[in-house]
């Protein structure tokens, strides 16, 4: 109980910094990050309209009712502008999921990107496809494409493990441009030694996604909040190792 | 207007209930959220149904246009609906459904699992050809080292290997998902504010 009363404590002054910051930068232009992943994701969608290649996004297969929901909300947020973008330009994505909630949420979103630009008309429900439910059968299917579809550009952001090798590799092979966002350590280290630092959202960095493309003020409000939060944990563990070292009772 | 405030509205108002029923488990917060969770879970076996007509409509369309890869969806098409009838009529336990599942489906999940151990070496070889920075080469000795760390008998490297996934490794992976279920929190009190609206236009 005093372990759910703490994440209480913690959610409740979240809550508190992401209303407070959104009430002050409200009015202030915000501030751009530099994660070159998803600065190049708009010059990712001019290439491909140029060379007549298409994108291939995949979002893994993180459930919308797991711990994974919010990756996978937040993959989709730092693609807002790379879908508006793709429809003005008219050069669909094929985005590929593993998760059939994922996948119509992907699907209304795409659909919705051709809306807002008056354009519905030209959206094809085969631009977004659910491949598979397991996670390697998922990432097998999805390499197919690759080599299949004459894909330029492939876009990895969600929620992935280790058979996220299995997309690089297929990439690597046909020398198809990638970059890629993910969380789970397993996956970090499948994608390092194929991406490198530089095409490579680690971590936390992937939730600063949509705040990076869209610059909206209440995801700069969230990023802020999160920074607030992440002094907290820090100030937290200092204190409990300050007590245990003391033998105060605690840790 | 409905339309956009309608979904906003149950969005906020079940993800307050949710989290106030993690939160404090008392009753009846406890079994709203449980009530909730249940409408989620029968909700994500319509989004199945519906992912797994949209595959075979897919594959369909892409035979029908004998498109490149129509081998691959003529089999993927072939295989879900066998599989499909198999179940439907036999049941999910029956014998031949559980001959499927483990002498055909787990080995052949297993084999591409294995496969990614080989990817990732090749990854890690290309990356050696191709980008020779200080990260990268630390990288790589680091993973050479815990591989060699995992055979018995090698004495001091085992120790060393035992200290890195001990301490450094541990510590890193901690932080990155300290990071991870913070970025989830204000992501989840985004939806919850209603300033992120994936399931409604902004």
């Amino acid at each position: 109980m005093i372990g759910q009363l703490v994440a209480l404590g913690f959610a409740l002054v979240g809550a508190v910094a992401f209303a407070l910051y959104g009430l002050r930068y409200r009015e202030q232009l915000s501030v751009r990050h530099n994660f070159p992943v998803f600065d190049s994701l708009d010059d990712e969608v001019g290439r491909a309209a140029e060379e007549g290649t298409l994108l291939h996004i995949t979002l893994g297969n993180g459930a919308l009712t797991g711990e994974s929901a919010m990756t996978s909300v937040a993959a989709l947020e730092g693609l807002t502008a790379l879908s508006d973008l793709a429809a003005a330009y008219d050069t669909p994505p094929i985005i590929t999921t593993g998760n059939p909630n994922l996948y119509l949420l992907a699907d209304d979103w795409m659909r919705r990107a051709y809306t807002r630009l008056g354009r519905v008309e030209r959206y094809h429900p085969t631009l977004v496809q659910f491949t598979a439910s397991s996670a390697v059968t998922y990432a097998a299917m999805a390499a197919t494409y690759l080599y299949e579809k004459g894909i330029g550009s492939n876009i990895m952001l969600g929620a992935f493990e280790q058979e996220v090798s299995l997309l690089t590799e297929a990439a690597a092979r046909r020398g198809i441009y990638t970059v890629g966002a993910a969380v789970s350590p397993a996956a970090l280290g499948a994608l390092y030694p194929a991406l490198g630092p530089r095409r490579l959202v680690i971590g936390e960095e992937l939730f600063a996604g949509g705040a990076e493309v869209t610059q909206n003020t209440m995801y700069q409000a969230g990023l802020k909040g999160q920074d607030l939060l992440r002094w907290l944990v820090a100030a937290g563990i200092i204190l409990m190792a300050i007590f245990s070292f003391l033998e105060l009772g605690v840790g | 207007m409905l339309k956009r405030t309608l979904p906003t509205a149950v969005a906020i108002s079940t993800g307050i209930l949710v989290l106030l029923g993690s939160f404090l488990p008392v009753s009846p917060l406890r079994e709203v959220r449980l009530f909730l969770i249940q409408w989620a879970m029968v909700l994500g076996i319509f989004a199945f149904i519906l992912a797994f007509l949209h595959l075979l409509r897919v594959h369909l369309i892409r035979l029908g246009r004998r498109s490149k890869g129509w081998s691959t969806s003529l089999l993927l098409v072939l295989s879900a609906i066998s599989v499909l009838l198999l179940v439907s009529t036999q049941g999910p336990t029956s014998q031949w459904s559980q001959h499927l599942m483990n002498d055909f489906l787990v080995p052949g999940e297993s084999a591409l699992l294995a496969l990614t151990a080989v990817t990732l070496v090749l990854a890690g070889m290309r990356m050696l050809r191709a980008r020779r920075t200080s990260g990268s080469i630390l990288f790589l000795l680091i993973a050479v080292l815990m591989l060699v760390g995992t055979v018995p008998y090698v004495g001091i490297l085992g120790e060393i290997a035992d200290w890195i996934q001990g301490v450094p490794a541990l510590a890193g992976m901690r932080g990155l998902l300290l990071g991870v279920a913070l970025g989830t929190t204000m992501a989840g009190l985004r939806v919850v504010f209603g300033a992120t609206r994936p399931h409604s236009d902004d």
